[in-house]
């Protein structure tokens, strides 16, 4: 961060949240493409959810574009064979508790998306857990599932999305090319997408797999690709940690909290039964944020946090 | 009760209670619970007693409850003060921005919030 006095840049959280939710229709489209009525129920139950729970705690219309932001994110963290309930509970969740109650606005401690997933996780474990095949009947094991009837992926479905997974999963590519975009607008700072990617890509062809990984899916060590492509890591790179409410100041301060969500990603795949765990890490980097805000905001800085 | 359950109800305990300067004590709870073991029935209270008499004023409650559970042996129990030390240095860390919260939520509430959201986060910690 650099000090005052500051030129407004014409830049206003309306134009910026805009921005995002441009940067999330392809991946939204791809989900409605593969997923047809199960995506698109998915996606306006928590679009419509998020924006009423928004609306109905604050009267400012200019917050309720980033409600929609949180609610597409969000969707598009869900299986694509969860009911369109769990969407609308997700959307109103993640206003109530991750905007209004975690902070109020502008204030928000954890990413309100990621927050609203870790909610759902809690109620309803079954259905994000245990994601089916809707659509075709064909059955199949997620890339990063470490269950007895895993299979390894092929690199065309992974691109493809021909596995049951969330909805951004649906297509890598469209979640990427989007937050490509972000980061050619100047919207995000592609450094925490760089090192989060970096990172993850890094932690998967050193570190050895546990016991259960390494039985039911050895394909989950040493290929980057698997752990980049499949679950929310590309989502959470784009979308969720480069939130500049819930992220640190500075940017040494942001590769630090990039590099501690890639171990709190890759960490829980490789030992412990979590096919994904990345919405879970960036509420993990969350937490770490203030803390590397008092490591990494120069000296007057601090002292003005420190009320000295 | 679970250890991970264990420690994220000590954790609302201290939420609640305030962090005192030796917040870091509770974890030597579970080391002792796990010491206690070849005790057999009589390890939960006998732990939870020698936590309540050796825990700093107001970290009682926070060592007793980390006594409590019936650790597996000592890898467990490491990984519960592991996981304690953690996340109690992560809400210690978060401290500064509950100031900047609403101020109907400051204190306990947004404490307390911040540590339910942690239970859920470090949640695969439990499965290693």
């Amino acid at each position: 961060m650099n000090r005052g006095p500051f030129l407004h840049g014409g830049r206003t959280t309306r134009r910026l949240m805009v921005q995002v939710l441009l940067a999330l229709a392809p991946a939204a489209a791809a989900a409605l493409w593969r997923h047809g009525e199960a995506a698109a129920s998915l996606i306006g139950g928590s679009l419509a959810a998020a924006w009423l729970a928004q609306a109905a705690f604050a009267r400012r219309a200019a917050l309720h574009e980033s409600a929609l932001v949180t609610g597409a994110v969000l969707a598009l963290m869900l299986p694509a064979s969860a009911p369109w309930w769990l969407g609308a509970v997700g959307g109103a969740a993640a206003v109530a508790f991750g905007k209004r109650l975690g902070g109020g606005p502008g204030n928000a401690i954890f990413n309100p998306a990621a927050l609203a997933r870790a909610v759902l996780m809690g109620l309803a474990p079954a259905l994000l857990f245990a994601p089916s095949w809707p659509a075709d009947g064909v059955t199949a094991a997620s890339p990063l599932s470490k269950e007895i009837d895993s299979v390894a992926p092929r690199l065309a479905d992974l691109l493809l999305g021909a596995h049951p997974g969330s909805l951004a999963e649906a297509s890598p590519l469209a979640v990427l090319a989007g937050g490509l975009l972000l980061v050619a607008f100047r919207t995000v700072d592609g450094r925490v997408p760089l090192v989060y990617l970096a990172g993850v890509s890094f932690l998967a062809l050193v570190l050895p797999a546990g016991e259960r990984a390494a039985g039911h899916a050895p394909w989950l060590e040493g290929d980057a690709l698997v752990h980049i492509l499949g679950g929310g890591t590309l989502l959470a790179a784009f979308f969720l940690l480069t939130d500049p409410v819930t992220s640190p100041f500075t940017a040494r301060g942001r590769i630090a909290f990039a590099a501690i969500a890639a171990a709190a990603t890759m960490l829980p795949r490789l030992y412990t039964p979590y096919p994904d765990a990345a919405a879970l890490a960036v509420l993990v980097a969350n937490a770490a944020a203030p803390w590397i805000d008092r490591r990494t905001l120069p000296r007057p800085h601090r002292l003005a946090a420190a009320g000295s | 009760m679970r250890p991970h359950v264990a420690v994220f109800l000590a954790l609302a305990a201290l939420a609640v209670a305030g962090r005192p300067r030796l917040w870091w004590v509770p974890a030597l709870a579970p080391l002792a619970a796990a010491a206690l073991l070849p005790l057999g029935a009589l390890a939960p209270p006998l732990a939870a007693l020698a936590a309540c008499v050796a825990a700093p004023a107001g970290l009682a409650p926070a060592a007793i409850l980390l006594a409590v559970p019936v650790y597996a042996g000592w890898a467990e129990a490491a990984r519960s003060a592991l996981l304690w030390l953690g996340a109690a240095a992560l809400l210690g860390g978060m401290e500064e921005r509950f100031e900047e919260v609403s101020p109907r939520l400051r204190g306990a509430p947004i404490r307390l919030f911040a540590a339910g959201v942690l239970y859920y986060a470090l949640l695969p910690v439990s499965y290693v």
